[in-house]
């Protein structure tokens, strides 16, 4: 699997990060077509004008995904060290460092949401946008915009992941000073961010 | 016609040989083959019989979509993160009759600064 030195592509910019949330679920995904993003996991569905790159952690998704994943044209990134020994070629590695952020590696923090914000960030994002990260059950049934379920919705998994963003935030002024991360994410249980109301975003936003 | 080198840390990788062969290669290994086997596997092989640079070749390519901001736009926060509001440093009221004290002179000397005041 090949190694990627990281590059600032995206320097300056606004980089979207696409959860898994429910909140997503009548999401306009036109929204996104000229935007920097970076998707988890399932987001590569979106195709590659929505979803611009592709990053995961879990190799039990990627067992899971690999035959539809492999036809994806964006760019799929992991930090999970079994896929940087092996020979798949088309999936781009950083190491995976345990917790916080890093400029040399994607850190995991236990969630796919927090590589992509560190990935993001080594990309020279100025302000990081979280959509779908609801943090929190909305319907007891469902707990993802797409259809795929990986495990049954499960709402004590959601302490640790705030617990990972929690480490993840206590770096941002060591390693990315300059940079912001901003939840446009209604309902959402993660707070350590300053949140801004979806609708509103969107109206806001300059084409 | 091209001739490509096999990176370090991949392979072992299989190739047919044109002669109705399969030949498996190991890193380090070059090959010439009529294909061009460095878009065939990127970061696995790079061609070096064109001043090719590996690093170049293994890089993946991130497009950078159209949008153009001249200024950020601004964000209309609604809800500021608890740990962004820095807490107020508690300033201690000074009552303005006390008599400020000297920490670093004994009691013996302030006596003597009292009497020589006096």
């Amino acid at each position: 699997m090949p190694q990627w030195t990281p590059t600032k592509t995206w320097e300056g910019r606004d980089v979207f990060i696409i959860g898994g949330g429910l909140s997503l679920k009548t999401f306009d995904w036109d929204l996104l077509k000229d935007e920097c993003t970076i998707g988890c996991n399932d987001a590569y569905l979106l195709g590659k004008e929505v979803c611009k790159i592709c990053v995961f952690g879990d190799p039990k998704w990627y067992r899971k995904h690999k035959h539809e994943l492999v036809k994806y044209e964006g760019i799929v990134f992991t930090n999970h060290g079994n896929f940087q020994r092996n020979r798949t070629d088309w999936i781009w590695a950083l190491p995976r460092k345990a917790r916080g952020l890093a400029k040399d590696a994607l850190a995991w923090n236990k969630n796919t949401g927090s590589v992509a914000v560190n990935l993001a960030l080594i990309l020279g994002a100025k302000r990081v946008f979280l959509l779908g990260f609801d943090m929190c059950l909305l319907n007891k049934h469902e707990q993802n915009w797409h259809e795929n379920l990986l495990n049954e919705p499960d709402k004590s998994v959601y302490p640790l992941f705030i617990r990972g963003f929690e480490m993840l935030s206590k770096q941002m002024h060591k390693y990315f000073s300059n940079a912001e991360i901003i939840n446009v994410t209604d309902s959402s249980a993660l707070n350590m961010f300053p949140k801004v109301a979806c609708d509103a975003f969107w109206k806001g936003r300059v084409k | 016609m091209g001739l490509y080198k096999m990176l370090p840390k991949t392979g072992p990788h299989e190739e047919p040989d044109g002669q109705g062969n399969v030949v498996t290669y190991a890193a380090g290994d070059v090959i010439e083959n009529d294909s061009d086997l460095s878009t065939r596997f990127p970061g696995k092989f790079i061609r070096i019989d064109t001043g090719q640079s590996a690093g170049k070749d293994m890089q993946p390519k991130i497009p950078i979509p159209h949008r153009f901001i001249r200024e950020p736009a601004p964000v209309l926060v609604t809800q500021v993160a608890p740990e962004s509001v820095q807490p107020v440093p508690k300033i201690p009221e000074v009552d303005s009759n006390d008599v400020p004290v000297d920490r670093f002179s004994t009691p013996e000397e302030v006596a003597d600064e009292t009497e020589a005041a006096e």
